[in-house]
């Protein structure tokens, strides 16, 4: 056993501290793939009998109720429209260089860590589809975490509750900058270093702040639960409730940011959004009917 | 004894079931509570097995379980290898009491194995320790007497 036991001790400081094992992980991933499949396959029965099974004046509501929906969808995107060229207009006015020009991808979730000390999830989208080490991922409702490893048809996403999880986030409000980091627990995340004298309120929206390079800026993050001011102490432990459902969303969106220099002397608007637009419906072509006909 | 065949598919099918069940986390409120099931197959065939299931078998096993999960490469083998032993040294004893003495025995080994996983975690990762991180000791302690019913039930006949 103690040899064993020294053999563990060495594979553990070999994966910790060197790549090796890099191989070897990618290849059980692999194997057991199917199986992860497997497990996921009651949700997925339940989920195609839900939407195959559907008396009519059922769907004639779903159907309804998605047009409303896409309509109000549409009445706020004329507003972006309006927001994203002066935002351009603005930035040219700053002398910034360049834009950021987003497009998503629609993935579905595969499995679930089987474990409480791991927030991870598989998603059905890889290295075939673009995805990259670090990618931000979202829900409908916020972000949930950050693209971990890659294989060539999926990939694994750390969620941003997982307790080894920080982002960098800003009171939408004031723009105070803070540290998020997960708990562990899928309710709660916890502020780090918050002064006592910062002005923070119960359910005051935290947005991704883009420090560090790894999420972009300004997507909801979560909102602020509990504040708990204990005097003598030189922080105010606060809690966050995440945005987006990280335990439940089956649909998830991988984020694709491109940095477009602005063209100087004045730029197209048509060439900010539509384009932006056609990414994205290229993209999904082949899931439209897989995402598109989900209602939370 | 060493003319009986062994339960070749009983074995391969009742690690794959554990590896199936182990990913199928059902509802994220019960996370918690998940009993330790491929640790719990793989303790039944040690005991009920012991000649041809031994430390090394724990060792690859919890080696496959950590490359599945994306754990730190030798915590589940470290864990599963240190069980396996306490269970060996056991054996005799274990296969011999009432099933709700057995419950107890197998939920102390939940917990050492626990205590193994959950240290290197803290040491590998940081981050804290809680008590719902032992739960899984007391769901292992309500699903041993099924494990080992269903199991020993089919394994009797495949002999």
């Amino acid at each position: 056993m103690l040899v064993l036991v020294l053999v563990a001790l060495a594979l553990l400081c070999v994966d910790r501290y060197t790549s090796w094992l890099e191989t070897p992980r990618s290849w059980v991933d692999s194997a057991v793939q199917p199986l992860r499949w497997l497990s996921n396959a009651p949700t997925n029965m339940s989920e195609w009998k839900d939407r195959n099974l559907m008396s009519r004046s059922e769907l004639m509501a779903q159907n309804q109720h998605f047009e409303t929906e896409v309509l109000v969808l549409k009445g706020e995107m004329q507003r972006v429209v309006g927001l994203s060229v002066e935002n351009a207009r603005l930035r040219n006015l700053l002398s910034a260089r360049e834009l950021l020009k987003t497009s998503v991808l629609v993935a579905e979730l595969t499995g679930v860590a089987s474990n409480p000390l791991r927030h991870q999830v598989t998603i059905n989208r890889g290295a075939r589809d673009g995805v990259f080490v670090g990618q931000a991922v979202l829900d409908g409702d916020g972000l949930m975490g950050q693209v971990i490893a890659v294989e060539h048809d999926h990939a694994t996403v750390m969620l941003i509750s997982d307790e080894r999880h920080a982002i960098p986030v800003q009171i939408a409000e004031f723009g105070t900058r803070l540290i998020a980091e997960g708990t562990g627990d899928y309710q709660r995340l916890r502020l780090r270093h918050v002064p006592p004298t910062l002005n923070i309120k119960e359910s005051d929206l935290l947005l991704s702040s883009g420090l560090g390079g790894r999420f972009p800026a300004g997507y909801p993050v979560g909102r602020v639960a509990t504040i708990e001011r204990k005097p003598g102490q030189a922080f105010v432990e606060v809690t966050v409730l995440p945005t987006a459902k990280l335990d439940r969303s089956r649909y998830l969106l991988l984020l694709f940011t491109e940095v477009n220099p602005i063209p100087h002397g004045g730029f197209d608007t048509d060439s900010i959004l539509n384009t932006d637009l056609q990414n994205t419906d290229l993209q999904n072509t082949d899931i439209q009917n897989e995402a598109g006909t989900r209602v939370d | 004894m060493s003319t009986r065949r062994l339960p070749v598919v009983l074995v391969s099918l009742s690690l794959l079931v554990a590896l199936v069940l182990s990913f199928n986390t059902g509802r994220s409120e019960w996370l918690y509570w998940k009993p330790p099931i491929i640790l719990l197959i793989a303790l039944y065939w040690l005991l009920f097995e012991p000649q041809t299931f031994g430390l090394m078998f724990a060792f690859t096993l919890g080696l496959l379980v950590d490359f599945a999960t994306g754990a730190p490469a030798g915590e589940s083998a470290m864990a599963f290898c240190v069980t396996a032993y306490c269970a060996q040294t056991l054996e005799h004893r274990l296969l011999h009491f009432t099933i709700f003495h057995q419950c107890l025995l197998i939920a102390g080994l939940v917990l050492i194995y626990q205590l193994i996983a959950l240290t290197i975690n803290l040491t590998v990762y940081g981050g804290f320790l809680r008590l719902p991180q032992f739960y899984p000791a007391l769901t292992a302690l309500l699903v041993w007497p099924v494990i080992a019913g269903v199991l020993g039930r089919l394994h009797r006949r495949s002999l």
